[in-house]
């Protein structure tokens, strides 16, 4: 039986932990990782998941171990985020590259310089080149059901590549939710065909990652890339199979509204929650917008973003992410994904959510209203973006805010 | 013994020449190679082997030849320990507690870049062999200097002679307190191999310090492999000792060691030291034996 206990995104990812029964957890605390290590390395102590939970020196040591586990064909699990999961980067792709189906967690949150420790999705971003599924979340319950679907989606044969778990940090993994837990047994039943395969193994002796001549290479990166498409029609099949299995709804690479409206709000993670009551406001005052959360963005969805924005007239793409001298992501993907589409939509930028700025439903709907009525910026042709509540006077060199790295007192 | 023996030549042009790496296959007068293959008899076939970026890593695999007949994974630089861990528990937690898992790592992985990686698993005291191969640069980039590069010896990263002391790994690693550690030579196989089958014997972290000379980065003529070695333990430059629950034993004492000025000669890297400098390290070896047990 399946019941609701309140629980923050951290308790929900690891209670799906403790019935996904991974075998190794490498592990190295970041705030605000750790809470949820510290519940994993409780449930494994009382002897309710029976897992090696390995206290590693570093993050980037902890993602050595897990593909170190995962070559002897463990099922593996560990989390981190912004500083540690750049410090991994190097063994990000070492997993990729094996072909280790790992699940991370990741609470997305801010890079230093400046220090934050809060949200934003920069941290997973910077390593969107890597080969590893990324599905970013909205909610308690989202985190507890991705984390058990990316355990099948990323061990599917036709996958078997790693995969990150993103929520936010704070906003989901210290808030508290209504969460549906689904029983243990039901789901070793949904993962009953998950197989780990031993690349290391003394019975059938392989080494492993020979220095590979340029005649190869092309095509070891080419059937990654395969995998990858792959996942693109794995991640909804076990979301329909979870759906089946414990009730909700069957979550997929994209969600949108109905009808999805004239003018569509693209987001990701919280925001895409937030904006998705603003959508309704905003439609009860007799507006034609509606909502288009990106779930998967790594595998990007530019198909089924395509199709879900076939009539659709203006784009606002709202970015928790930033890259100096460049866009937001959503904004760049998106709107590439569009181009050469038969009269595609007008696509604008809000640049929101940095170093855990709050985004509230007021702020969305004013910067929609904006953009439907194509006030500055969004009167510019290209590269209409907007930094969503911006202080420009901070920003002015006589300020002493703008000098941040060195405040005294 | 009067004057230091004539320096041995290696022409200029091939002294740091790239060695065969496409082959998978070691150099002539590899002193790694030793190393591997006395480990290989010895533990095969239930072991996996993990290889971080060096000279070892080379000659194990090419794309199409495998050097190993047991599990090998030719591993990224700084982190063989840490993928070991996860490699031993994913075995422990598959009922394969019988299989053992070895790091076999070239100096610069296992003492600089490495270090942190290698400390982390003494300091958990994860069950793993690990074996540094000691050649005393980084010799799979062509022979810089590393932390385990001898005072004074010439690198092309130290034109003018390493500045700093040898770093003492065996007894770092021994003061993680693991249950063995362990120096040996490739010139005495012997008390090499007895050291490998105690360390297989034995439960959690266990480090081998191994010397193994490599002919082009240390200048001398490639069949002397292991004279030059046994030279550096008969001087008394390289100790051979066990450290087993914190407890040291010396290997072998020479009976009468010989003076550090002949390991000095057999080799260009220490061809620009002088009488005087030949003499300061003398007595830092002098002393070192005098500390010992």
């Amino acid at each position: 039986m399946s019941r609701t206990e309140l629980l923050t995104g951290n308790e929900a990812a690891a209670r799906a932990v403790r019935v996904s029964k991974p075998q190794v957890i490498p592990t190295y605390p970041i705030t605000p990782q750790s809470p949820m290590l510290e519940i994993i390395a409780r449930d494994v102590e009382k002897g309710l998941l029976r897992a090696e939970f390995l206290n590693m020196e570093s993050d980037y040591a902890a993602m050595a171990a897990a593909v170190g586990a995962s070559l002897g064909g463990a099922r593996v699990f560990t989390a981190t985020n912004s500083q540690g999961l750049l410090f991994m980067a190097e063994h990000l792709y070492t997993a990729s590259g094996s072909r280790c189906p790992i699940v991370m967690a990741v609470v997305n949150r801010a890079i230093s310089v400046p220090h934050s420790r809060y949200a934003d999705h920069n941290d997973a971003l910077a390593v969107n080149r890597a080969g590893w599924l990324q599905l970013f979340c909205e909610d308690a319950q989202e985190i507890l059901e991705t984390t058990i679907q990316l355990f099948r989606i990323c061990a599917d044969p036709r996958v078997r590549l790693p995969g990150m778990l993103c929520y936010e940090s704070f906003i989901h993994s210290n808030t508290a939710e209504g969460v549906v837990v689904p029983e243990a047994k039901a789901v070793d039943r949904f993962l009953s065909g998950v197989h780990v395969e031993a690349l290391l193994d003394p019975a059938v002796p392989r080494s492993l990652n020979p220095p590979t001549p340029p005649e190869w290479y092309t095509e070891f990166k080419f059937v990654e890339h395969q995998a990858m498409e792959a996942a693109l029609a794995v991640i909804p099949e076990v979301g329909r199979a979870y759906a089946e299995a414990f009730g909700g709804r069957p979550r997929g690479l994209i969600e949108t509204t109905e009808p999805v409206g004239r003018s569509v709000i693209v987001s990701m993670g919280s925001i895409a929650k937030t904006a998705r009551r603003a959508v309704r406001e905003l439609k009860a005052e007799g507006l034609s917008v509606g909502l288009l959360r990106v779930r998967a963005y790594r595998p990007f969805p530019a198909e089924a973003i395509r199709k879900a924005l076939g009539e659709a007239e203006l784009v606002i793409a709202i970015d928790r992410n930033c890259a100096a001298g460049s866009h937001g992501v959503l904004y760049d993907e998106v709107r590439s994904a569009l181009y050469g589409t038969a009269g595609p939509p007008r696509v604008v930028g809000v640049i929101a959510g940095l170093g855990g700025r709050d985004v509230t439903v007021r702020q969305i709907k004013e910067v929609a209203r904006r953009a439907l009525k194509g006030e500055p910026p969004f009167d510019k042709r290209d590269d209409a973006i907007e930094w969503l509540g911006l202080d420009r006077a901070r920003v002015r060199d006589e300020s002493p805010q703008a000098r941040p790295l060195a405040r005294a007192g | 013994m009067g004057r230091p023996a004539p320096l041995p030549t290696i022409p200029r042009s091939r002294r740091f020449s790239l060695p065969p790496v496409m082959k998978g296959t070691a150099c002539e007068g590899c002193g790694a190679l030793p190393a591997a293959d006395l480990l290989a008899e010895l533990l095969g076939p239930k072991m996996a082997v993990i290889c971080p970026a060096s000279c070892a890593a080379t000659f194990s695999l090419s794309y199409t030849n495998a050097s190993w007949a047991v599990p090998f994974v030719h591993w990224i630089f700084e982190s063989a320990p840490a993928a070991a861990t996860g490699l031993r528990h994913a075995y422990d937690a598959r009922g394969m507690r019988d299989v053992q898992v070895v790091c076999f790592a070239g100096d610069s992985g296992t003492l600089d870049i490495g270090f942190q990686a290698l400390s982390g698993a003494a300091s958990r005291n994860e069950n793993i062999l690990y074996i540094c191969y000691d050649n005393e640069v980084a010799m799979n980039t062509q022979g810089q200097a590393t932390s385990s590069s001898p005072v004074r010896a010439r690198t092309p990263t130290t034109p003018g002679g390493v500045p700093t002391l040898k770093k003492d790994a065996p007894r770092i690693m021994a003061a993680h307190g693991v249950p063995y550690v362990a120096t040996a030579a490739v010139s005495h196989l012997a008390d090499y191999r007895a050291k490998l089958k105690r360390a297989a014997r034995v439960r959690g972290f266990r480090y081998l310090h191994v010397l193994s000379p490599c002919p082009i980065a240390w200048g001398y003529p490639h069949d002397q492999t292991i004279e030059v070695t046994r030279a550096a333990v008969e001087t008394g430059m390289w100790m051979l000792y066990e450290i087993t629950d914190g407890r040291m034993k010396i290997s072998y004492r020479p009976k009468r060691r010989r003076p550090v000025r002949e390991y000095l000669a057999l080799q260009r890297r220490f061809a620009h030291l002088g009488r005087r400098e030949a003499q300061r390290l003398q007595k830092r070896v002098d002393e070192s034996w005098r500390a010992t047990p």
